[in-house]
Protein backbone atom coordinates (compact mmCIF):
# COMPACT_ATOMS: atom_id res chain seq x y z
CA UNK A 1 0.00 0.00 0.00
CA UNK A 2 1.51 3.30 -0.97
CA UNK A 3 1.31 6.17 1.41
CA UNK A 4 0.09 9.34 -0.21
CA UNK A 5 2.57 11.51 1.71
CA UNK A 6 5.67 9.59 0.57
CA UNK A 7 4.71 9.82 -3.12
CA UNK A 8 4.46 13.62 -3.06
CA UNK A 9 6.00 15.04 -6.24
CA UNK A 10 6.92 18.54 -7.48
CA UNK A 11 7.66 21.74 -5.51
CA UNK A 12 5.61 23.84 -3.18
CA UNK A 13 4.88 27.47 -4.06
CA UNK A 14 7.29 28.75 -1.38
CA UNK A 15 10.11 26.61 -2.72
CA UNK A 16 9.52 27.90 -6.23
CA UNK A 17 9.45 31.50 -5.04
CA UNK A 18 12.68 31.04 -3.12
CA UNK A 19 14.38 29.54 -6.20
CA UNK A 20 13.15 32.39 -8.39
CA UNK A 21 14.31 34.94 -5.82
CA UNK A 22 17.77 33.38 -5.65
CA UNK A 23 18.03 33.32 -9.44
CA UNK A 24 16.92 36.94 -9.51
CA UNK A 25 19.57 37.94 -7.01
CA UNK A 26 22.27 36.09 -8.93
CA UNK A 27 21.29 37.81 -12.18
CA UNK A 28 21.27 41.16 -10.41
CA UNK A 29 24.78 40.43 -9.20
CA UNK A 30 25.93 39.27 -12.60
CA UNK A 31 24.41 41.93 -14.84
CA UNK A 32 26.68 44.85 -13.82
CA UNK A 33 29.67 42.54 -14.18
CA UNK A 34 28.54 41.62 -17.70
CA UNK A 35 28.04 45.28 -18.59
CA UNK A 36 31.50 46.10 -17.25
CA UNK A 37 33.01 43.27 -19.25
CA UNK A 38 31.29 44.59 -22.38
CA UNK A 39 32.60 48.10 -21.72
CA UNK A 40 36.07 46.69 -21.06
CA UNK A 41 35.93 44.97 -24.45
CA UNK A 42 34.80 48.19 -26.16
CA UNK A 43 37.57 50.10 -24.44
CA UNK A 44 40.20 47.66 -25.69
CA UNK A 45 38.84 48.03 -29.22
CA UNK A 46 38.91 51.81 -28.76
CA UNK A 47 42.53 51.65 -27.57
CA UNK A 48 43.47 49.57 -30.58
CA UNK A 49 41.92 52.06 -33.03
CA UNK A 50 43.80 54.90 -31.35
CA UNK A 51 47.03 52.95 -31.70
CA UNK A 52 46.36 52.21 -35.38
CA UNK A 53 45.81 55.93 -36.02
CA UNK A 54 49.05 56.77 -34.20
CA UNK A 55 50.93 54.20 -36.30
CA UNK A 56 49.31 55.62 -39.44
CA UNK A 57 50.82 59.03 -38.63
CA UNK A 58 54.21 57.31 -38.32
CA UNK A 59 53.77 55.76 -41.77
CA UNK A 60 52.73 59.17 -43.08
CA UNK A 61 55.97 60.53 -41.59
CA UNK A 62 57.94 57.85 -43.48
CA UNK A 63 56.39 59.05 -46.73
CA UNK A 64 56.38 62.83 -46.33
CA UNK A 65 59.16 63.30 -43.73
CA UNK A 66 56.81 65.06 -41.35
CA UNK A 67 53.72 64.40 -39.27
CA UNK A 68 50.49 65.50 -40.94
CA UNK A 69 49.30 68.95 -39.90
CA UNK A 70 46.29 68.95 -37.54
CA UNK A 71 44.51 71.00 -40.15
CA UNK A 72 45.28 73.32 -43.05
CA UNK A 73 43.55 76.65 -43.26
CA UNK A 74 43.65 79.16 -46.05
CA UNK A 75 44.99 82.43 -44.77
CA UNK A 76 46.24 83.30 -41.36
CA UNK A 77 43.09 83.39 -39.31
CA UNK A 78 41.07 80.30 -38.55
CA UNK A 79 37.65 81.75 -38.89
CA UNK A 80 37.61 84.14 -41.79
CA UNK A 81 39.39 81.88 -44.24
CA UNK A 82 38.34 78.57 -45.67
CA UNK A 83 39.60 75.18 -44.59
CA UNK A 84 41.55 72.56 -46.49
CA UNK A 85 42.43 69.03 -45.38
CA UNK A 86 43.08 67.81 -41.84
CA UNK A 87 45.19 65.03 -40.29
CA UNK A 88 42.44 62.43 -40.60
CA UNK A 89 41.92 63.03 -44.33
CA UNK A 90 45.67 63.00 -44.92
CA UNK A 91 46.31 59.61 -43.26
CA UNK A 92 43.47 57.82 -45.11
CA UNK A 93 45.90 55.85 -47.34
CA UNK A 94 47.75 54.71 -44.20
CA UNK A 95 44.58 53.20 -42.70
CA UNK A 96 43.65 51.35 -45.89
CA UNK A 97 41.10 53.93 -47.00
CA UNK A 98 43.01 54.84 -50.13
CA UNK A 99 39.85 54.83 -52.23
CA UNK A 100 38.29 57.50 -50.05
CA UNK A 101 41.54 59.47 -50.16
CA UNK A 102 41.54 59.47 -53.95
CA UNK A 103 37.93 60.71 -54.02
CA UNK A 104 38.82 63.78 -51.93
CA UNK A 105 39.97 66.71 -54.02
CA UNK A 106 42.85 68.25 -52.07
CA UNK A 107 42.98 71.30 -54.31
CA UNK A 108 39.47 72.25 -53.21
CA UNK A 109 38.17 73.37 -49.85
CA UNK A 110 36.97 71.15 -47.03
CA UNK A 111 33.48 72.63 -47.41
CA UNK A 112 33.37 72.35 -51.23
CA UNK A 113 30.33 70.42 -52.52
CA UNK A 114 32.66 68.14 -54.51
CA UNK A 115 34.12 66.88 -51.23
CA UNK A 116 30.80 66.34 -49.46
CA UNK A 117 30.73 62.63 -50.31
CA UNK A 118 34.03 61.99 -48.55
CA UNK A 119 33.44 64.12 -45.45
CA UNK A 120 30.03 62.51 -45.00
CA UNK A 121 31.42 58.97 -45.15
CA UNK A 122 31.43 57.12 -41.87
CA UNK A 123 34.92 55.62 -41.40
CA UNK A 124 34.96 52.93 -38.71
CA UNK A 125 38.63 53.54 -37.93
CA UNK A 126 37.73 56.94 -36.46
CA UNK A 127 34.87 55.66 -34.28
CA UNK A 128 35.38 54.51 -30.70
CA UNK A 129 32.88 51.70 -29.90
CA UNK A 130 32.10 53.34 -26.53
CA UNK A 131 31.05 56.55 -28.30
CA UNK A 132 27.38 57.15 -29.10
CA UNK A 133 25.61 57.72 -32.43
CA UNK A 134 28.84 57.43 -34.38
CA UNK A 135 26.94 56.69 -37.59
CA UNK A 136 25.29 60.15 -37.54
CA UNK A 137 25.95 62.64 -40.34
CA UNK A 138 25.02 66.06 -38.97
CA UNK A 139 25.86 69.75 -39.18
CA UNK A 140 28.62 70.82 -36.77
CA UNK A 141 27.86 73.59 -34.27
CA UNK A 142 29.98 76.30 -35.88
CA UNK A 143 31.92 77.25 -38.98
CA UNK A 144 31.18 78.90 -42.28
CA UNK A 145 27.53 79.42 -43.09
CA UNK A 146 27.82 77.19 -46.17
CA UNK A 147 29.28 74.25 -44.24
CA UNK A 148 27.78 70.87 -45.18
CA UNK A 149 26.93 67.98 -42.89
CA UNK A 150 29.85 65.90 -41.65
CA UNK A 151 30.29 62.31 -40.46
CA UNK A 152 31.11 61.68 -36.81
CA UNK A 153 34.38 60.59 -35.25
CA UNK A 154 35.77 60.05 -31.76
CA UNK A 155 39.42 61.08 -31.87
CA UNK A 156 41.10 64.46 -32.13
CA UNK A 157 44.70 65.52 -32.73
CA UNK A 158 46.49 67.25 -29.85
CA UNK A 159 47.11 70.83 -30.98
CA UNK A 160 49.17 71.87 -27.97
CA UNK A 161 48.55 73.60 -24.65
CA UNK A 162 47.22 77.04 -23.74
CA UNK A 163 46.44 79.08 -20.64
CA UNK A 164 44.44 81.81 -22.39
CA UNK A 165 41.73 82.01 -25.03
CA UNK A 166 44.41 81.73 -27.73
CA UNK A 167 44.60 78.37 -29.44
CA UNK A 168 46.96 76.77 -31.94
CA UNK A 169 43.97 76.33 -34.27
CA UNK A 170 43.72 80.13 -34.47
CA UNK A 171 47.19 80.40 -35.90
CA UNK A 172 47.98 82.97 -33.28
CA UNK A 173 51.50 84.07 -32.56
CA UNK A 174 50.81 84.17 -28.81
CA UNK A 175 54.02 83.36 -26.90
CA UNK A 176 52.57 80.63 -24.65
CA UNK A 177 50.92 78.86 -27.59
CA UNK A 178 54.18 79.12 -29.55
CA UNK A 179 56.17 77.56 -26.73
CA UNK A 180 53.65 74.77 -26.07
CA UNK A 181 52.64 73.79 -29.55
CA UNK A 182 51.69 70.12 -30.10
CA UNK A 183 52.63 67.54 -32.72
CA UNK A 184 49.62 68.01 -35.00
CA UNK A 185 48.53 71.64 -34.99
CA UNK A 186 46.99 73.74 -37.73
CA UNK A 187 49.16 75.20 -40.45
CA UNK A 188 48.17 77.80 -42.98
CA UNK A 189 48.80 77.96 -46.68
CA UNK A 190 48.11 80.84 -49.04
CA UNK A 191 45.94 78.46 -51.03
CA UNK A 192 45.25 74.88 -49.99
CA UNK A 193 47.31 73.16 -52.65
CA UNK A 194 50.12 71.44 -50.84
CA UNK A 195 48.74 68.76 -48.60
CA UNK A 196 51.95 67.89 -46.83
CA UNK A 197 52.58 71.47 -45.76
CA UNK A 198 55.82 71.57 -47.73
CA UNK A 199 55.17 74.92 -49.31
CA UNK A 200 53.61 77.98 -47.81
CA UNK A 201 52.69 77.63 -44.19
CA UNK A 202 51.99 80.17 -41.54
CA UNK A 203 55.17 81.97 -40.69
CA UNK A 204 54.89 80.74 -37.12
CA UNK A 205 53.69 77.20 -37.76
CA UNK A 206 55.02 74.38 -39.90
CA UNK A 207 54.51 70.64 -39.83
CA UNK A 208 56.37 68.84 -37.08
CA UNK A 209 58.83 65.97 -37.44
CA UNK A 210 60.22 63.33 -35.08
CA UNK A 211 63.29 65.54 -34.79
CA UNK A 212 61.27 68.54 -33.63
CA UNK A 213 59.76 66.59 -30.71
CA UNK A 214 62.64 67.41 -28.39
CA UNK A 215 60.65 66.49 -25.26
CA UNK A 216 60.78 62.89 -26.51
CA UNK A 217 58.09 60.97 -28.32
CA UNK A 218 57.18 58.96 -25.20
CA UNK A 219 56.50 62.23 -23.32
CA UNK A 220 54.36 63.89 -25.98
CA UNK A 221 50.66 63.50 -26.73
CA UNK A 222 49.56 62.84 -30.30
CA UNK A 223 45.84 61.98 -30.33
CA UNK A 224 43.08 61.79 -27.76
CA UNK A 225 39.44 60.93 -27.32
CA UNK A 226 36.75 63.60 -27.50
CA UNK A 227 33.18 62.50 -26.92
CA UNK A 228 30.37 64.34 -25.17
CA UNK A 229 26.99 63.23 -23.90
CA UNK A 230 25.42 66.68 -24.34
CA UNK A 231 25.51 69.27 -27.17
CA UNK A 232 25.91 66.72 -29.92
CA UNK A 233 26.93 69.25 -32.56
CA UNK A 234 30.10 69.93 -30.53
CA UNK A 235 31.36 66.38 -30.75
CA UNK A 236 34.13 65.18 -33.01
CA UNK A 237 33.70 65.23 -36.80
CA UNK A 238 36.62 63.35 -38.29
CA UNK A 239 36.87 65.21 -41.61
CA UNK A 240 35.95 68.71 -40.40
CA UNK A 241 39.05 70.91 -40.36
CA UNK A 242 37.46 74.04 -38.87
CA UNK A 243 38.96 75.00 -35.46
CA UNK A 244 38.35 72.28 -32.91
CA UNK A 245 36.22 69.55 -34.48
CA UNK A 246 39.14 67.30 -35.30
CA UNK A 247 41.75 69.06 -33.16
CA UNK A 248 41.74 69.95 -29.48
CA UNK A 249 43.98 71.78 -27.04
CA UNK A 250 44.94 71.04 -23.43
CA UNK A 251 43.87 73.97 -21.22
CA UNK A 252 46.17 74.57 -18.24
CA UNK A 253 44.42 74.35 -14.86
CA UNK A 254 41.07 73.30 -16.31
CA UNK A 255 40.07 69.80 -15.22
CA UNK A 256 36.57 70.57 -16.50
CA UNK A 257 37.82 70.16 -20.07
CA UNK A 258 38.27 66.41 -19.46
CA UNK A 259 34.59 65.76 -18.61
CA UNK A 260 32.64 63.99 -21.41
CA UNK A 261 29.77 66.45 -20.89
CA UNK A 262 30.01 69.72 -22.85
CA UNK A 263 27.15 71.47 -21.07
CA UNK A 264 28.47 70.69 -17.59
CA UNK A 265 31.92 71.91 -18.66
CA UNK A 266 30.37 75.23 -19.74
CA UNK A 267 28.25 75.43 -16.56
CA UNK A 268 31.29 74.95 -14.31
CA UNK A 269 32.88 77.93 -16.02
CA UNK A 270 36.49 78.98 -16.17
CA UNK A 271 39.05 80.77 -18.26
CA UNK A 272 38.02 81.29 -21.91
CA UNK A 273 34.45 80.20 -21.08
CA UNK A 274 32.93 77.75 -23.53
CA UNK A 275 35.88 78.02 -25.93
CA UNK A 276 37.90 75.80 -23.58
CA UNK A 277 35.10 73.20 -23.59
CA UNK A 278 34.87 73.26 -27.41
CA UNK A 279 38.55 72.33 -27.40
CA UNK A 280 38.09 69.78 -24.64
CA UNK A 281 38.45 66.05 -24.26
CA UNK A 282 36.36 63.26 -22.84
CA UNK A 283 35.41 59.64 -23.20
CA UNK A 284 32.64 57.35 -22.03
CA UNK A 285 35.09 54.95 -20.36
CA UNK A 286 34.41 55.53 -16.65
CA UNK A 287 36.99 57.81 -15.04
CA UNK A 288 39.52 57.91 -17.86
CA UNK A 289 40.24 59.40 -21.26
CA UNK A 290 42.68 57.65 -23.58
CA UNK A 291 45.54 59.40 -25.34
CA UNK A 292 47.98 58.13 -27.94
CA UNK A 293 51.55 59.32 -27.47
CA UNK A 294 53.89 60.25 -30.31
CA UNK A 295 55.80 56.98 -29.84
CA UNK A 296 52.65 55.05 -30.81
CA UNK A 297 51.68 53.88 -27.32
CA UNK A 298 48.21 54.48 -25.88
CA UNK A 299 47.79 55.52 -22.25
CA UNK A 300 44.63 55.83 -20.16
CA UNK A 301 44.66 59.24 -18.45
CA UNK A 302 42.47 59.65 -15.35
CA UNK A 303 40.12 62.65 -15.37
CA UNK A 304 41.78 63.79 -12.13
CA UNK A 305 45.20 64.06 -13.81
CA UNK A 306 47.28 67.08 -12.75
CA UNK A 307 46.27 69.83 -15.20
CA UNK A 308 48.56 72.43 -13.61
CA UNK A 309 47.65 75.88 -12.32
CA UNK A 310 47.14 78.88 -14.56
CA UNK A 311 48.64 82.22 -13.46
CA UNK A 312 47.62 84.51 -16.29
CA UNK A 313 47.19 84.49 -20.07
CA UNK A 314 50.86 83.86 -20.75
CA UNK A 315 52.15 82.04 -17.67
CA UNK A 316 51.35 78.93 -15.70
CA UNK A 317 52.10 78.69 -11.97
CA UNK A 318 52.57 74.98 -12.62
CA UNK A 319 52.30 73.12 -15.91
CA UNK A 320 50.97 69.92 -14.37
CA UNK A 321 51.26 66.62 -16.21
CA UNK A 322 48.88 66.73 -19.17
CA UNK A 323 49.62 70.28 -20.44
CA UNK A 324 53.35 69.52 -20.19
CA UNK A 325 52.83 66.41 -22.29
CA UNK A 326 50.94 68.31 -24.97
CA UNK A 327 53.97 70.35 -26.04
CA UNK A 328 56.70 69.00 -28.30
CA UNK A 329 59.47 71.29 -27.06
CA UNK A 330 58.32 72.70 -23.72
CA UNK A 331 61.38 71.29 -21.97
CA UNK A 332 59.44 70.10 -18.92
CA UNK A 333 60.54 67.17 -16.80
CA UNK A 334 57.49 65.02 -16.30
CA UNK A 335 56.55 61.44 -15.67
CA UNK A 336 53.22 59.81 -16.30
CA UNK A 337 51.34 58.82 -13.16
CA UNK B 1 15.45 25.61 6.78
CA UNK B 2 18.73 25.32 4.95
CA UNK B 3 17.41 27.11 1.88
CA UNK B 4 16.32 30.06 4.02
CA UNK B 5 19.76 30.16 5.59
CA UNK B 6 21.31 30.28 2.11
CA UNK B 7 18.96 33.07 1.09
CA UNK B 8 19.92 35.02 4.20
CA UNK B 9 23.62 34.57 3.45
CA UNK B 10 23.16 35.79 -0.13
CA UNK B 11 21.34 38.86 1.16
CA UNK B 12 24.08 39.57 3.68
CA UNK B 13 26.68 39.19 0.94
CA UNK B 14 24.92 41.91 -1.05
CA UNK B 15 25.38 44.55 1.63
CA UNK B 16 28.80 45.96 0.90
CA UNK B 17 30.88 48.57 2.59
CA UNK B 18 30.25 52.26 2.03
CA UNK B 19 33.42 54.24 1.45
CA UNK B 20 33.25 57.66 3.07
CA UNK B 21 34.51 60.59 0.96
CA UNK B 22 37.22 62.77 2.44
CA UNK B 23 35.84 66.08 1.27
CA UNK B 24 34.24 69.01 3.07
CA UNK B 25 31.68 71.61 1.94
CA UNK B 26 33.23 74.97 1.06
CA UNK B 27 31.49 78.22 0.19
CA UNK B 28 32.30 81.91 0.40
CA UNK B 29 32.17 85.30 -1.28
CA UNK B 30 34.51 86.79 -3.91
CA UNK B 31 34.93 90.56 -3.94
CA UNK B 32 36.88 92.91 -6.19
CA UNK B 33 37.91 96.08 -4.35
CA UNK B 34 35.23 95.33 -1.77
CA UNK B 35 32.44 94.91 -4.37
CA UNK B 36 30.87 91.46 -4.94
CA UNK B 37 32.20 89.91 -8.16
CA UNK B 38 29.67 88.18 -10.39
CA UNK B 39 30.43 85.39 -12.90
CA UNK B 40 33.83 84.63 -11.44
CA UNK B 41 35.08 81.05 -11.64
CA UNK B 42 36.84 79.86 -8.49
CA UNK B 43 39.14 76.83 -8.74
CA UNK B 44 40.60 75.03 -5.72
CA UNK B 45 43.65 72.95 -6.62
CA UNK B 46 45.20 70.67 -3.99
CA UNK B 47 48.83 69.53 -4.28
CA UNK B 48 49.41 66.69 -6.74
CA UNK B 49 49.64 63.18 -5.34
CA UNK B 50 51.13 60.71 -7.85
CA UNK B 51 50.25 63.10 -10.67
CA UNK B 52 46.60 63.20 -9.58
CA UNK B 53 44.76 66.36 -8.53
CA UNK B 54 41.12 66.43 -7.44
CA UNK B 55 40.14 70.02 -8.20
CA UNK B 56 36.90 71.76 -7.19
CA UNK B 57 35.10 74.58 -8.94
CA UNK B 58 32.55 77.22 -8.06
CA UNK B 59 30.87 80.05 -9.98
CA UNK B 60 29.83 83.28 -8.22
CA UNK B 61 26.29 84.67 -8.41
CA UNK B 62 25.27 88.34 -8.39
CA UNK B 63 26.13 88.68 -4.70
CA UNK B 64 29.58 87.15 -5.26
CA UNK B 65 28.66 83.91 -3.49
CA UNK B 66 29.99 80.55 -4.62
CA UNK B 67 30.01 77.00 -3.35
CA UNK B 68 32.42 74.34 -4.49
CA UNK B 69 31.76 71.11 -6.35
CA UNK B 70 34.37 68.50 -7.22
CA UNK B 71 35.08 68.96 -10.94
CA UNK B 72 35.30 65.30 -11.91
CA UNK B 73 32.41 63.87 -9.86
CA UNK B 74 30.07 66.86 -9.36
CA UNK B 75 30.00 66.06 -5.59
CA UNK B 76 29.66 68.91 -3.07
CA UNK B 77 32.80 70.37 -1.52
CA UNK B 78 36.54 70.03 -1.90
CA UNK B 79 39.03 67.36 -0.81
CA UNK B 80 40.93 68.00 2.42
CA UNK B 81 44.30 69.74 2.27
CA UNK B 82 45.90 73.07 1.38
CA UNK B 83 44.52 74.33 -1.93
CA UNK B 84 45.84 76.92 -4.34
CA UNK B 85 42.94 79.21 -5.22
CA UNK B 86 42.68 80.73 -8.68
CA UNK B 87 39.93 83.11 -9.74
CA UNK B 88 39.10 84.12 -13.33
CA UNK B 89 36.28 86.04 -14.94
CA UNK B 90 34.25 83.83 -17.25
CA UNK B 91 34.07 85.67 -20.54
CA UNK B 92 30.67 86.12 -22.13
CA UNK B 93 29.32 83.40 -24.33
CA UNK B 94 30.17 84.08 -27.94
CA UNK B 95 26.98 83.97 -29.97
CA UNK B 96 26.78 83.03 -33.60
CA UNK B 97 28.59 80.67 -35.85
CA UNK B 98 32.18 81.79 -35.72
CA UNK B 99 34.70 81.49 -32.95
CA UNK B 100 36.50 84.63 -33.97
CA UNK B 101 37.11 85.92 -30.47
CA UNK B 102 40.79 86.71 -30.46
CA UNK B 103 40.67 89.57 -27.99
CA UNK B 104 42.40 89.62 -24.64
CA UNK B 105 40.17 88.87 -21.71
CA UNK B 106 39.49 91.22 -18.86
CA UNK B 107 42.18 89.94 -16.52
CA UNK B 108 41.73 90.11 -12.77
CA UNK B 109 44.61 91.38 -10.64
CA UNK B 110 47.22 88.71 -10.03
CA UNK B 111 46.65 86.85 -6.82
CA UNK B 112 48.34 84.21 -4.72
CA UNK B 113 45.61 82.75 -2.52
CA UNK B 114 45.66 79.48 -0.66
CA UNK B 115 43.05 77.87 1.59
CA UNK B 116 43.13 75.04 4.13
CA UNK B 117 40.20 72.67 3.70
CA UNK B 118 39.57 70.90 7.00
CA UNK B 119 37.00 68.20 7.74
CA UNK B 120 34.54 70.76 9.18
CA UNK B 121 34.42 72.64 5.86
CA UNK B 122 33.85 76.37 5.69
CA UNK B 123 31.16 78.86 4.71
CA UNK B 124 33.53 81.83 4.82
CA UNK B 125 36.18 81.01 2.22
CA UNK B 126 36.15 84.67 1.17
CA UNK B 127 38.71 86.29 -1.12
CA UNK B 128 39.15 89.96 -1.99
CA UNK B 129 40.99 90.86 -5.16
Amino acid sequence: MLNKKTTKQGFTLVELLVVIAIIGILIALLLPAVQQAREAARRIQCTNKLKQLALATHNYHDTYNSFPPGGITAGKNCCGGRNAANWALLILPQIEEGNLHSQYNFSLFNESPENNLVVQTNVEAFNCPSDQDTADVTKPGSGRGDRPNYARGSYRAVNGATCSNKYPDHGTSHSFVQKNVGVMHHVGVPSPKSHNGASGGRPEFNCETFASITDGTSNTLLLGEMQTITQKNRRTYWAYTYTSYSNSTISVGQSRTLIPDYKRCVAIGGNAGSNACKRGWGSFHPGICQFALADGSVKPITVTVDMGIRKNNSTATSMGVLPAMASIHGGEVISLP
Amino acid sequence: MIRYAILLMVCLGLTGCDSGGSQAPISGVITLDGQPLENASVTFTPPAVDGQVVTSNGLTDASGKYSLKVTSTDAEGAVLGTHTVTIVIVSDEIEGDDETDDSDENELPEHDFSFDVTSEGSTSANFDL
